[in-house]
């Protein structure tokens, strides 16, 4: 059984003389001095200079959709012939409006593949500037284009043990491909930072005041993509001007994406689409990163509970941290806690990444 | 966006000219240097949008560095002008010290008010109506260089704070993103202010 973890305080500051029950790939997260406040630390994580992604990759666009053609770009970095099926892979799911580029995403690649690990960086539909690689929009809910990927190189190569890792709206879609699929080899661990759950009330907290900045960088990027769309299929999509104002991520949901999907209205999506249902069904070890100070996931309850009853969830919940953040207090590039904790749990839960 | 720049030298003398930018002052945060500090920054706490600004202004891609910023609520009645703001109720206004990478100052004013000019035309585009900026070039000093810097002033009315605060926020965003990409010299202006006083 994998121990579960809840509040980080209990773990890393344990009362005199009680010993700390933490399993060897948790440490503690201390936030950076002068980091405690969750808006500060998400901001601070987006813009803080990283060293620069040399890694070199081989693209393809993989077909996971044979209905419409719809392909997905993924970037992926291999380790030697000999050696590859018997290494751990790592499949990296990216946020809302990122790409297999972003710097969360370039950052853990790096962290994964120095540590021997074969590495692909997934674009969702339309990300990474392929809106021409497919007719349709994206969603919370395509967990299944993360499982074709999976099975795509799995088969391939022979992979024996892929681990999935997603961050905020990639985490929602893990966890949900995760619950879908039980136990499947050869997914063997899933990791899911700050994952986007509970997505109505995800939703509805981007529209807060004090989230209003965040909720127009999502919307701007989405109705600059809905516009190349409308452009790149003008069968398919109305011109960007004739669906009217759109002035939250509620009201894009509702007025273009559940129109385009066939979702009855925003409220039936965020029902369809959310990991919160399939949580509880999850059978392979999974890690969740979850702050308590993030400016806009929400967790309810009742998924709360579900997550702390399975027993194959490490919920780890934070105080601080901020939306993927967490900047730690540690030197150089050990400030990023949260992609030095997947991969350490990875590797716990994978065992020797030199497999064969 | 209102935005406008002025150049506003002149005095030299401590305490009745006009305002000197001191960019390594006691409380120098070099976030050049190490943009991890930038939590040491209060004010960044308080309107975290600000560390954002402020890591971008600092960033590889930036020609510029920083050297103080402060954040502070106006009265509406300070900032009213043109276009106003006279329904507002609520003004979030804040400040940002510039200097130069090359040479750490401007040598010349000339320099720095080429780079205010073209910092303005690339945000004139921008509608965001109720916000304003203002670029002062200013005498600078850091450590033993000499020359001009660039105070830069963003602020943003509301109805209440917190729409304010999303608006200074847009701006500062609108701000970064249209950060010229060198301070190169550049053509003498017609709009230097010289002030003795610290009026």
């Amino acid at each position: 059984m994998i121990p579960e973890i809840h509040e980080n305080v209990a773990i890393g500051d344990p009362a005199p003389g009680e010993n700390s029950s933490s399993p060897g790939w948790f440490t503690p997260f201390e936030p950076r001095r002068g980091l405690t406040n969750g808006h500060l630390q998400t901001i601070v994580g987006n813009y803080l200079p990283r060293p620069a992604f040399r890694l070199s990759s081989v693209s393809e666009a993989v077909e996971v959709d044979p209905g419409d053609g719809s392909r997905v770009l993924c970037n992926c970095h291999w380790q030697a012939e000999a050696e590859r099926a018997g290494r751990l892979t790592v499949v990296l799911v990216h946020g809302l409006e990122g790409s297999s580029d972003s710097r969360y995403i370039q950052g853990i690649a790096a962290r994964a593949w120095a540590a021997g690990c074969n590495v692909v960086r997934m674009n969702m539909r339309n990300c990474g500037g392929t809106e021409s690689l497919t007719p349709t929009l994206y969603h919370s809910g395509l967990s299944g284009d993360v499982g074709t990927v999976v099975r795509h190189y799995a088969g391939r190569f022979n992979l024996e043990r892929v681990a999935l890792v997603g961050y905020s709206m990639g985490g929602n879609l893990v966890l949900k491909l995760a619950g879908e699929w039980g136990s499947r080899p050869p997914l063997c661990a899933v990791a899911a930072v700050c994952p986007a759950t509970d997505l109505a009330p995800g939703s509805d907290a981007l529209h807060e005041p004090l989230n209003r900045p965040y909720e127009w960088n999502f919307l701007a990027g989405l109705l600059r993509r809905y516009a190349r769309k409308a452009a790149l299929f003008p069968g398919i999509y109305e011109p960007r001007k004739k669906i009217g104002p759109v002035r939250s991520i509620r009201e894009f949901d509702n007025k273009i994406l559940a129109r385009y999907w066939g979702f009855r209205d925003a409220d039936d999506y965020y029902f369809r689409a959310a990991s919160a249902r399939v949580v509880d069904r999850i059978a392979v070890p999974t890690l969740i990163l979850h702050a308590q100070d993030d400016p806009f996931i929400r967790l309810l309850p009742e998924t709360r509970a579900k997550l702390l009853a399975n027993p194959h969830i490490a919920f780890v919940e934070t105080r601080h941290g901020g939306h993927c953040a967490y900047l730690s207090r540690d030197p150089g590039n050990e400030i990023h806690w949260a992609e030095a904790t997947v991969l350490r749990y990875l590797l716990a839960q994978a065992g020797p990444v030199h497999g064969s | 966006m209102e935005v406008d720049w002025e150049i506003e030298v002149g005095g030299g003398t401590p305490g009745c000219g006009a305002p000197v930018i001191d960019a390594l002052w006691p409380g120098f945060v070099d976030l050049r240097q190490n943009p991890a500090r930038i939590g040491e920054i209060a004010e960044t706490a308080a309107f975290p949008p600000l560390a954002g600004l402020l890591l971008v202004l600092n960033g590889p891609a930036s020609p510029l560095w920083t050297s103080k910023c402060d954040l502070w609520e106006p009265e509406a009645a300070e900032l009213a002008g043109p276009g106003s703001r006279e329904s507002a109720s609520s003004v979030l206004a804040c400040y940002v010290d510039l200097l130069p990478l090359a040479g750490q100052v401007f040598a010349q004013w000339q320099q720095a008010e080429a780079f205010c000019r073209e910092w303005v035309a690339r945000l004139a585009s921008d509608r965001l109506p109720e916000c304003r900026v203002e670029l002062i070039v200013r005498q600078a000093i850091a450590g033993q260089a000499e020359g001009f810097g660039v105070t830069a002033y963003l602020s943003a009315t509301g109805q209440a704070r917190s729409t304010a605060a999303e608006s200074l926020a847009a701006a500062l965003d609108a701000f970064a993103a249209a950060i010229p990409s060198a301070a190169a010299p550049g053509k003498a202006a017609s709009k230097l202010q010289l002030k003795s006083t610290g009026e």
